[in-house]
């Protein structure tokens, strides 16, 4: 007879592991299945196409039905936080009041949400970049923001020895080697590890079968049919997994929100060209970030980043010679991303044979949204000199959010306050595809505050089952 | 073309692929062609992680690609570049195009990955693209 577990976890990145961490502390016994496979910082790979392949969903080049939109997701152990830049912001009251609005849900407020990320901060070590570790990226980006009379932070960055005079952090799009980077690999999965959770990387979940009593979670361990069973089951397989999983297994019958209010942050990469050397893609690959007002009531955000060869040369629509003499300059390119927080909502559906179909048009406000950000960075690389600007002609998602909106409502969330799905009294997603809208701000940290919260309200429910069921058994 | 092992495209769906490759970076002054440098010999790495479906229907491109003349070829490569100026779905048909293929080539051409046979410059070489990044001896 197979295992049951207390808690199967699909998914290990900011969500699974957080919640792994915290219930197998308990006592629980859980276990965490995921899609991608293992690695570490000896083991990661050493090119941007080996990274594409193996550390991210289609390769790197997952797309909406109509392909405006590419989805940079991860597929490995960690989730995304293994291949992204570990911005962490907490959110502001701009974002949060808009989910206690839309959801009815109390907690998210400023005030109220800071014990979670007090919590979840204990885990990481945190950095604000400073000056003297920019790179020449970097200080272009400031010097226009300064130029033009706009306000301008140090990013945060969960990292502990990047040590950037002497390593590139391009590198750690594809798993950082120096185990400096806070993802979940080496913090929350790591310690949950310890604490007994058995993990099974390669298995990709077909469906979960809800029961009373248990969950069945059914899907193929490198290509060999198995099902794992828990008490309970948490989905936290990415936004875009999660929607996945939850319509294959037929819950969208029950859940007529489910894969609806689909946001993702569009995002338009801008490459400047400049007389000087920039190498953007030496030292630290992002630094600053936008903080003016002004950005931030208009619907956007622009940060200082960068890309490899072969994203570099995807962003100019241009081959042959052209492409040839754009890829010559690369070293003399400056990069600015302007990142939208989106209100036009999309939609996540799968196809007969189960395959994702996501439609997420970039149209009307969120547009509009993007053309004043586009603007503002020629603006800013106009006023420090560069010679040609040149903007992507086509969108890029890093952050994929809702379809599992949390909410008081069964006919307009998915999930309610305490993160179970409506009905289905054993499953539970506190992962990013259940915020109610788009924050506009990196989103990691607080997919990890909520996870916190998720697990203590879990312990908290499962506490008093077992203490109901004490007091049935001894009448 | 050098002897290519794919288990996605057949030899007339690879010499297709070279031709493209080719036409989206030719010889010229430092780079090499994209035919020369052998990089479609690591084709499968990138066709290994995308939808098998789409494999199939990426294989099927390049064999009707095959039949296009040259003069119609860039002119298709210039309208998946600029599918912007096209009106929807149209545009939406291009930049599918335009993922698949460029995104092949490009993929396979600045990977760092070259050839078997191949000991000219690297592409990453031209640009002249050093990252270093390791842990602390």
């Amino acid at each position: 007879m197979s295992e049951l577990y207390d808690f199967v976890i699909i998914g290990s990145g900011a969500s699974g592991s957080v919640l792994a961490y915290n219930l197998a502390k308990a006592g629980a016994s859980c276990v965490m299945l995921e899609a991608g496979r293992e690695y570490s910082a000896k083991t990661f790979p050493r090119n941007e196409l080996l990274a594409n392949s193996s550390l991210y969903w289609g390769g790197g080049m997952d797309a909406t039905t109509d392909a405006s939109l590419l989805f940079l997701r991860g597929k490995v152990l960690g989730g995304g936080t293994v291949v992204n830049q570990a911005l962490l912001d907490r959110f502001d009251d701009i974002a949060l009041d808009d989910w206690r609005d839309k959801s009815g849900v109390e907690v998210f407020n400023t005030e109220r949400m800071a014990r979670y990320y007090d919590s979840v901060e204990a885990h990481l070590h945190l950095h604000q970049i400073s000056r003297d570790e920019w790179n020449r990226n970097g200080q272009l980006y400031v010097e226009g923001f300064e130029k033009c009379g706009y306000r301008w932070g140090e990013l945060r960055r969960g990292q502990s020895n990047c040590d950037v005079a002497n390593n590139d952090c391009i590198t750690c799009l594809g798993g950082c080697r120096r185990n400096s980077k806070q993802s979940m690999l080496i913090t929350f999965l790591a310690k949950a590890r310890e604490a007994g959770l058995k993990v099974i990387s390669e298995f990709n979940v077909d469906g979960i079968v809800h029961g009373k009593h248990l969950v069945s979670v059914h899907g193929k361990h490198q290509g060999n049919k198995q099902v794992i069973q828990g008490r309970r089951c948490i989905v936290a397989a990415g936004t875009l997994g999660t929607n996945g999983i939850m319509l294959r297994s037929g819950f969208g019958r029950r859940l007529p929100a489910l894969g609806t209010n689909f946001f993702s942050h569009p995002q338009w990469m801008n490459i400047a060209l400049f007389d000087e050397r920039v190498d953007a893609h030496k030292g630290g690959l992002q630094s600053v970030k936008s903080d003016e007002p002004r950005f931030r009531q208009a619907g956007f955000k622009l940060e200082n980043v960068f890309a490899g060869p072969i994203a570099v040369s995807m962003l100019n629509p241009a081959h042959g010679p052209a492409h040839q003499d754009y890829m010559k300059e690369y070293r003399q390119m400056a990069s600015i991303e302007v990142c939208i927080r989106d209100v036009v909502p999309g939609r996540i559906r799968v196809n007969h044979s189960g395959r994702l179909r996501i439609s997420k048009p970039i149209e009307g406000e969120d547009l509009k949204r993007g053309m004043a950000g586009v603007r503002v960075v020629r603006e800013l690389f106009e006023s420090v000199g560069a010679y040609r600007v040149i903007t992507s002609n086509f969108n890029f998602s890093l952050h994929q959010m809702g379809g599992c909106a949390i909410g008081q409502s069964a006919a307009r969330s998915v999930v309610n306050e305490g993160f179970q799905v409506h009905g289905l009294e054993n499953l539970y997603i506190a992962d990013g595809s259940i915020f109610p809208s788009a924050p506009g701000i990196n989103p990691s940290l607080t997919i990890m505050a909520n996870s916190q919260r998720a697990a203590e309200l879990i312990l908290t429910e499962c506490g008093e089952q077992l203490q109901r069921e004490q007091e049935v058994a001894h009448g | 073309m050098a002897e290519v092992h794919s288990i996605y495209l057949n030899r007339k769906q690879l010499a297709s692929l070279e031709r493209i490759g080719d036409m989206y970076i030719p010889a010229r002054g430092d780079f090499p062609g994209f035919s020369r440098v052998g990089c479609i010999e690591h084709v499968d790495t990138v066709l290994q992680e995308i939808d098998s479906g789409d494999a199939r229907l990426f294989a099927l491109l390049l064999t009707l690609l095959r039949f296009v003349p040259a003069a119609g070829m860039h002119w298709l490569l210039g309208a998946l570049d600029n599918h912007h100026h096209y009106p929807e779905p149209i545009a939406g048909l291009l930049r599918l195009l335009n993922l698949s293929l460029k995104g092949v080539v490009m993929s396979l051409y600045y990977s760092g990955m070259t050839g078997a046979g191949y000991s000219g410059r690297n592409p990453l070489e031209v640009i002249d693209y050093h990252v270093h990044c390791e842990a602390d001896e």
